[in-house]
Order: C-alpha cells, then structure tokens, then sequence
C-alpha cells in the first residue's frame, strides 16, 4: 500500500473562531486577530490594506481605521478544529493534529476504501461541508510534503499523488516554509537560496555543521526520503459539538438538517471510539439578550445503544417533528458519551431469532412520537390487592426483563380490563344490581384479605357476574360491613352500597 | 404420469372449485375448534386486516383471541392499542409465558393512533396488534391492510358494530355480539375464501371459559365446578 497523506490546512482559523459566519455579513470586510498586543491573523482584505501578521496593534489601528480587531480565542479555535477532525474520522483514523492550524490523514488505505482519489476528495469535502471554517486541502506521499503543499502560497499545485512530481513541485516552494529554515534566514538569504530546492543542493556536510541535522531531517521528511514521526489524534472521551448555521433556523424541516450533520460527526465519534450511546442530548440556543430565552434541550434515547447513523437518524427526526420551536435557533448543540462498548459480533451462523433489535427499534420510535407516557409496560406487583398488583409504566421506567408477579398461590383468574378505581353497584332485593337489574353471580367468591399491616383491612369477595346485556363483570362484595348482609328490601337507602364493580370480562 | 387431484395438501395457489377462494397461505389456530372449523384455513388469517364489529368494545374479543395470543406470546411483543378500559396485565399475562411482552399504547390524536400502527405492523416486530379504533376511515383501514400484507403480524381491529354496513378492505370481519346468556355469537360478515355460514355460538364466553394454562403450571379449576358445587348459589 502506498503511503498518501492529505493535510487539511484552516488558514482563517483565529478569524473563524472570532466571528461565526452568520454574523460576517453584517461586519467590515478587513479582520484580524490580535494576541498579545500583535497581529495574530489577517483576512486577505486585512491582507490588502497593508496589515501584516506580528504587527504591532497599535500600528494597524494607526494604518487603517476600519480594521475590525479582536482577541484571540484559542478554545474556540479548539473546538472548530476538532469538530473538523471528528469529521475526518469517517475518511480515516488515522489522523494527526501536529500544529494549532493543522490536520495530517493517511489516508493510502483510504483510498482503496472509496476507490480512488477523487471519490476521497468528495469524502473529505462531504465531511467539511458543514463545517463553519474555511479549510485548503493538499496530497502528497509524505506528510510534511503534504503539509508544505498546504502552506504554498494561492495558486500553487497541491496534489500530487507520485514521488517525482511531488519533489518538482516541492523544489520551487521558498524555504521559509519549513519552519526549521527560519533561524539562518539571513545566511540562506546571503547565500542566494530562494527555494527549497535550492536548500537541498547545498552541500550536505555544510548544511549540518552549519544549520544542525533538524532542517536536514526536515528536508529528508518532507521529500518523503525519511518517515515523520507523527502521534495519532484519539477523540475525547465525551462528545460535544456546537454548529451555528448561516441564518437563524425558523423551521422544523431546517433544524432537522443541521441536527444531520450533527449527528454524522457522532456516529463519526462512535466509530472512532469503536462504541455506542444510548442516550444523546440536542440542545438549542436562542437568541440572547432583552427578548432572549434560555437553551432548551431535547433528550433522545433508545432502548438499546446503537452506533448506526440509521437507527439514531429515525428516532431524533420523530422527537424534532414533535418539538415546538418557540424562537429562531442560533446554534445547536449535540452532546452524548462516554461511549458503551459495542456487542461481540454473533458467532452462531445464522441469525439468532430471539434477538430483539427490530422490536426496541420500534419501541424508541414509538416513544420518540407518542411521549414516554404513551406507551406503557406491566410492572405486576407482589400484592393481592388487584389495583395494587395491575401496575402499568411507561417503558422507560419499567423494569427490563420479567416482572414481579404475584406471590405464589394466588388465583390466577384476573379479568383483561380493570377499572382505574371501583365503582359502586346498587342494590336491589339484597343483590347487586346495574342500571337497576340484578346482576346474577356465575363463579366465586374469591376472599381476599389483606393489607391489615397497613392498618386498614380490606376484605373482599370477588365474583364473576352478569348483567341483563350478557356482559361479565368482576364485582367484589366488601366483608365486615353490615349492609349486604341482610335481605331486607330498602336498606341499601340507608347506608353505602357493599357491592363493587372492579372489572370486566371480555 | 398423472397427477391425484385428491392430493391432501395442494399448492396454496391451486385450490378446488368447491372452495370459494385460495385459502390464506399462513393461520395462527384460534383454540375455538368451533370457530376454527368455519373460518377458511381454520384459523386467524396472517398477513391481512381482520376487523371485529361489536356493539360494547372490550365485552368477547379478548377471550375470543387469548389462546390464539398465548401461542405467540414471547419476545415478540403483543400490543394493545387504545382499549376501551385499563388492561389488567395479569388478566392477559396469566395464561403466556413468562417473557412474554404485553405493550399498553395511549396515543393522543387518531393520526398518532394510525401511524403507531403502521410503524408496529411495518416493523415486523410485534406478534399481534390489537387495536381498537371507534373511530376510523375506510382509506385509513386500507393502508392498514397494505401495511399487514408483508408483516408476519396478526392484525386486528375492533370496530362499533354500526360499522358493519361500511365498506372494509379486511378480508375477514367478525361480528362479535354477546347473547343474553354471556356467550359470544359470532357472525360472519365477511370472509374471503370461505363460504357464508350461520352465527355460531362459541362456547363458555369470557370469564367462564376455562383459561389455558402454560404447560409448566397446573390447569385452573373451573370456577363453573365451583359453581356446580353450591358454594354462591346461595348468594344468587
């Protein structure tokens, strides 16, 4: 496999970090970052009126009034970067972060992988697409080669995919690129040495007793005659990423898009952590000041982490169409992590059938739709009390797995529907009656007594009834109350009814 | 060579001419032999919309469809959606496995309630639907249909009895109403591959049927032996 690298140079990152893209429409066209009193970064319209980096602040307030300065934000500088380089992470893991400015892929495996160079490059560009900085993108056979090719001045060639053309086009690069170079400027510059190619036909043994063996092995590096020692980039343990579109977002349809892009450089994470989540968090900014409102979050889980762009994609866009919102959107924000470990892969040879994926899949979207509320698991309780034992949970609170069922011994004839509270039954001629006609007893009773731990006793007798229509109630009888007990015509008058109904049959 | 026409078991594509229809290629046994021997392929058809029509939702359709869904009953889960009271998870839990999933959904609005549907029999997850709908359209019921035809999801709807006028794209559709004596009286409305029959009346009638226990566990007593035995009777 031949090496390939691609380096992704961010020129304007200081710029980028300072002012989001939204906001420099409405801001003048000459920019530049300061740090410590000095001109860190210019724009190329800073660029053109004359502001040049390590100037002085003073100086380029002084030559252009108009300059837009700022301090530099090196966290913010961070952030970009590493959401760039979380991106990458689909194109290859293998990724180096050398410099502030600076990302380095190898990117020879990769190109077998998409199938040739170009298909990569629209990969790359795919990944950046989002991505709110402006990035130069070069190729070499070797790293620091990509890197210098980067760093040409606009205009120059910057892919190059074989040996000899990368040394051609690296031959006519001026030396002060490599950063080496720059202690014996003025003895390079004495000598006449303008490129680097220049700087490689110098006498060698010269060169090392005069400039030290660094800018040799430089040299060496970068024409790819010696391998650069380089340390991967491993992705934080967390995920964290922040996109502020162009314009605020007013709809649904808008928010779902950005939340995708948000979304790829998670699964971009996971597959770089080699993990899955099961929960992640989408927060939104709004707006600040007087009529600003505070961020908003929307929390989205699944039932079982999953790694897939797919499985995550079905159930936030569900939770995103049931989300009112209340003001334009500035900025979204994904967070999750740390990342779970993912199952072994199956060993058995076919499918196993009792993997439940499809019917947790389903569940999450039922969830992200309905409401947790909606969609309701058992969780019998240990109790005989029958409004006790018949508990019903939203599936994020219930147990996973077999619930508790009731103690041994317990009947186990429970009609399907069960009223939330019992409803009292009339009376008539001494026997429970619905809408004025006896109900006639078919099965019981079945006592019931318990809860006298808890100070009050409930003794009951369930029986299975039938009312005049032929439906089959489950009614109980209330013990240890005088009424009920007598057949005595017109003494239900007189106190509550002891009969109750408490379900039906169906 | 020829071929016996009298072959027991033919291509499910080639039927005889006495039938009306090819039966449906894959049924879920109902547990009622007396049902089970009217319906075509003598039992609940898979890949297809089955309708009940009944006059009080929730009064015979769950001890009609209980031995049915004890056999089903297990990972995949069973659903329940928007009936008529609050499901008693015992009550439908008893007679399944230990494992068996039972999912209660509530949806607020009849679009969430069809979509949920969709989504439940599209996925191919659940091993029965049960959904109970008062109010619904012909068009929606077609979709639920289209949906079912791939799904290896037994599908069935509760409607009003007074729908049984309307048109319906179930293949079969039951008439479930409960006689003055607590039994269920089935009418076959409409049923695809089968031929017109009478109602029948299938025996016992929720809460006196005897449920069918899992095979680890003893067989319930029948509360009507209890009856038999003398012991409310003097109650009534």
């Amino acid at each position: 496999m031949k090496a390939l690298w691609l380096a992704l140079r961010m020129p304007t990152l200081g710029i980028d970090a300072v002012w989001s893209r939204r906001l420099r429409s409405a801001l003048p066209e000459a920019l530049a970052v300061q740090e410590q009193n000095r001109i860190w970064q210019v724009n190329p319209a800073a660029e053109r009126l004359g502001i040049a980096i390590g100037m002085r602040t003073a100086d380029a307030r002084a030559r252009s009034p108009s300059l837009l300065m700022a301090e530099r934000q090196p966290a913010r500088e961070r952030e970009l970067a590493e959401a760039v380089a979380l991106a990458m992470q689909a194109v290859t893991p293998q990724l180096a972060w050398p410099a502030d400015d600076l990302l380095l892929l190898e990117v020879g495996g990769s190109v077998r992988l998409f199938g040739g160079v170009r298909p990569l490059i629209r990969e790359v560009r795919h990944g950046l697409a989002g991505q709110p900085l402006d990035t130069v993108m070069a190729l070499a056979p070797s790293a620091r080669g990509a890197a210098l090719l980067g760093r040409a001045r606009r205009g120059a060639r910057r892919r190059v995919l074989s040996q000899a053309s990368l040394r051609r086009e690296l031959d006519r690069l001026p030396w002060d690129l490599l950063p080496e170079a720059l202690p014996h400027a003025e003895w390079l510059d004495n000598l006449g040495c303008r490129t680097l190619g220049g700087l490689g036909r110098l006498p060698q043994a010269g060169l090392r007793r005069r400039a030290g063996e660094e800018l040799l092995q430089a040299l060496e590096e970068a024409y790819g005659a010696r391998p650069q020692p380089l340390a991967w980039w491993q992705p934080p343990a967390h995920f964290r990423q922040r996109f502020e579109p162009f314009y605020p977002l007013l709809e649904v349809p808008q928010v779902l898009e950005v939340a995708g892009l948000l979304l790829r450089q998670l699964c971009a994470w996971l597959a770089a952590r080699h993990g899955r989540v099961g929960r992640c968090v989408l927060g939104f900014h709004y707006e600040s000041g007087r009529a600003g409102r505070p961020p908003d979050h929307l929390p989205v889980a699944l039932a079982e982490p999953d790694w897939q762009f797919d499985a995550w994609w079905r159930v936030l866009a569900e939770a995103l169409q049931r989300h009112a919102l209340p003001a334009p959107v500035i900025a979204l924000e994904l967070s999750a992590g740390p990342a779970l470990a993912r199952p072994k892969p199956s060993e058995t040879l076919f499918a196993d059938p009792a993997d439940d994926r499809d019917a947790l899949a389903l569940l999450d979207l039922l969830v992200a739709r309905l409401g947790a509320p909606a969609v309701r698991q058992p969780a019998p309780q240990p109790d005989y009390r029958p409004e006790r034992a018949n508990v019903w949970l939203p599936v994020s609170e219930a147990p996973h797995g077999v619930a508790v069922f009731p103690p041994p011994g317990m009947p186990a004839r429970r009609p399907p529907w069960l009223l939330d509270a019992p409803q009292p039954l009339s009376v008539v001629a001494g026997r429970p009656a619905r809408e004025g006609v006896p109900l006639r007893l078919l099965a019981g009773p079945e006592r019931l007594e318990t809860a006298w731990w808890e100070g009050r006793l409930q003794a009951r007798d369930y029986f299975v009834a039938q009312d005049a229509n032929g439906d089959r109630c489950w009614i109980f009888r209330e013990r240890g109350t005088s009424v009920g007990r007598g057949s005595a015509p017109g003494m239900e008058e007189n106190d509550a009814s002891p009969w109750w109904l408490h379900g039906w049959f169906g | 060579m020829s071929v016996s026409v009298a072959s027991p078991a033919p291509h499910p594509a080639v039927w005889r001419a006495t039938q009306a229809g090819p039966p449906p290629s894959r049924v879920l046994a109902t547990g009622h032999p007396e049902l089970a021997a009217h319906l075509p392929g003598r039992g609940w058809p898979y890949h297809c919309l089955i309708e009940f029509l009944t006059p009080r939702p929730g009064r015979s359709e769950a001890s009609l469809l209980q031995p049915a869904l004890a056999q089903v009953a297990g990972n995949a889960p069973i659903l329940l959606v928007q009936p008529p009271h609050p499901p008693c998870a015992q009550g439908w839990l008893a007679p399944w496995p230990a494992d068996a999933r039972l999912w209660w959904l509530q949806p607020a609005t009849l679009a969430d309630t069809l979509w949920a549907l969709n989504q439940a029999v599209r996925s191919g997850a659940c091993a029965a639907v049960l959904a109970w709908l008062p109010e619904v359209t012909e068009l929606a019921l077609r979709r639920l249909h289209l949906a079912a035809q791939a799904a290896p999801t037994l599908l069935v709807v509760v409607r009003p009895w007074a729908c049984r006028r309307q048109n319906s794209p179930a293949p079969l559709r039951l008439g479930l109403l409960p006689g003055k004596a607590g039994e269920t009286e089935v009418h076959f409305l409409k049923m695809r591959g089968g031929r017109p029959v009478q109602p029948i009346v299938v025996a016992g009638g929720p809460g006196v049927a005897p449920v069918p226990a899992p095979a680890s566990s003893t067989a319930m007593p029948s509360p009507l032996a209890a009856l038999a035995g003398g012991g409310p009777g003097a109650l009534a």
